[in-house]
Order: C-alpha cells, then sequence, then structure tokens
C-alpha cells in the first residue's frame, strides 16, 4: 500500500462465521476510507451473493448503479449489493475494493464505488463495477458490510479498513 | 433462541467485539435478503435474455436472414 494508507482495522470472520462486518468509531482525520475484502456467504446453493454496504447505519437514502460482466455478456442494474462468493463456490472466496472519498465531509452527500470479481472459474462468475450514493451529508463514522441474500459471512472471511491520506 | 451475531471493530480502541443483533436488524436483514433475491433472479433472467438472442442473432447472420432490433443491439456496441 502507498505511505498515504494507513490500516485502521482489520478482522476476520471465525468459525461460526458473522451476521454482518461493522467498523465503528472511525477516525475522521483522514481524507478517504478504503476497505479490502475478501468474503463468501452461506447462501445456500448458489455461487454467488452480494455485499451490502451500510454507512452510519442507515439504510435509507442509498441509489446505487452496477455494470457487471461474466464473460459471455455485460450487464447493467440500479442495485446496491456488490457481487460476493457464497456457499456452492468451493474453496474460493471474492476479491471486493470499497472507496469511500471525502468520507469526513459534512457538506457533500457520501459516494462509493467498489470494484469486485467473484474468484469462481465456472458458471456464475462476475467482475463488477459498482457506484452508490448516500444521500447524506453526515460525516462517516461507520461502516457496515451485510451479505444481501445469506445469512452470514463464512469463516475466514476478512475485512480491512484503510484510512486515507490525500499527502 | 439467541439472534444471529455480528463484528464489530472499533477502530479508535481495536477492540473487536461479537454483538448479538437486535429484533431490527434480523427484520431488516430478512427483508434485504428478499430484494436480494429479487435482484440475482434478475441478473439472471438478464444474461439468459441476452444469450437467448445473441445465440438467435448470430443464427441469422449466418442464415443471410434480417436481425431484430433488440438481435442487432446485441452486436453493435
Amino acid at each position: 500500500m502507498p505511505n498515504t494508507y494507513f490500516q485502521l482495522a482489520t478482522v476476520s470472520a471465525g468459525s461460526g462465521g458473522t451476521a454482518n462486518i461493522t467498523f465503528s468509531s472511525i477516525p475522521q482525520t483522514y481524507t478517504d476510507l478504503q476497505i479490502v475484502c475478501s468474503s463468501k456467504t452461506n447462501r445456500g446453493t448458489f455461487n454467488n451473493d452480494a455485499i451490502n454496504v451500510n454507512l452510519n447505519g442507515s439504510t435509507a437514502n442509498i441509489t446505487a448503479i452496477r455494470t457487471f460482466g461474466d464473460g459471455a455478456g455485460g450487464y447493467s442494474q440500479t442495485n446496491r449489493g456488490v457481487i460476493s462468493n457464497a456457499a456452492a463456490s468451493t474453496s474460493v472466496f471474492s476479491s471486493t475494493t470499497i472507496y469511500i472519498p471525502n468520507y469526513a465531509s459534512s457538506v457533500y452527500f457520501k459516494p462509493i464505488s467498489a470494484e469486485s470479481v467473484t474468484e469462481t472459474n465456472g458458471t456464475e462468475a462476475y467482475a463488477q463495477l459498482h457506484a452508490q450514493l448516500w444521500s447524506d451529508i453526515a460525516p462517516v463514522t461507520s461502516v457496515a458490510l451485510l451479505p444481501a441474500d445469506g445469512t452470514l459471512f463464512l469463516e475466514y472471511t476478512t475485512a480491512s479498513l484503510y484510512g486515507i491520506l490525500k499527502y | 433462541m439467541a439472534n444471529p451475531t455480528r463484528m464489530e471493530v472499533n477502530c479508535t480502541t481495536g477492540v473487536v467485539s461479537e454483538i448479538e443483533l437486535t429484533d431490527a436488524e434480523v427484520a431488516q436483514r430478512e427483508a434485504d435478503a428478499v430484494i436480494g433475491e429479487m435482484e440475482h433472479a434478475e441478473r439472471v433472467a438478464q444474461a439468459e435474455a441476452l444469450a437467448i438472442l445473441k445465440a438467435s442473432a448470430k443464427a441469422k447472420l449466418i442464415a443471410g436472414e434480417p436481425l431484430t432490433a433488440e438481435e442487432a443491439d446485441t452486436l453493435i456496441i
């Protein structure tokens, strides 16, 4: 990581999994935030799931658009989940990067950009670009990652939060 | 029966806590799961529809038959 990146926290799900991963009491002294995540959920017999990203615990005032491809074609949806692997994708976890610029602003809405790939060498393997807007000017003090369809992130799901200074 | 637990890490102190979900959080998660399943079904349907259109467009091109506008869209960027 560049020397303007500072790891604030990292967490891994244990043997029982976890319903969600929350980074709280985020210091307001950085410019941007980045989350790097390797995930898999317990969503039944499917290869993929999605991650919902909630800021300050809010599920309101969220709009999103995502474009993704699976090798056969490209698609676009106005849905908010960031693609993740799920239980049927044996021994593979998705790789996700989530970027939140100007998170500490009390003036502007909070955009989120994300890119993610499901590391499945088979059907329903996706590469996704995601744009989301939380239409709230409150500074971001917590970020929660939640499975969209499954009920748990499985063991070894890992997420790390970095604070980024502009110089 | 206890609710599922979530992991919360305090980025100021570094303390990691395992916290039981509230009933409201469980209900929200169930509502999100319904939406998530709908989004997944939409994604799958979209992929299947595109595959059908592309196959039809390819067959018609080979046979020298006219394409519909939808089929032509799959070939034009």
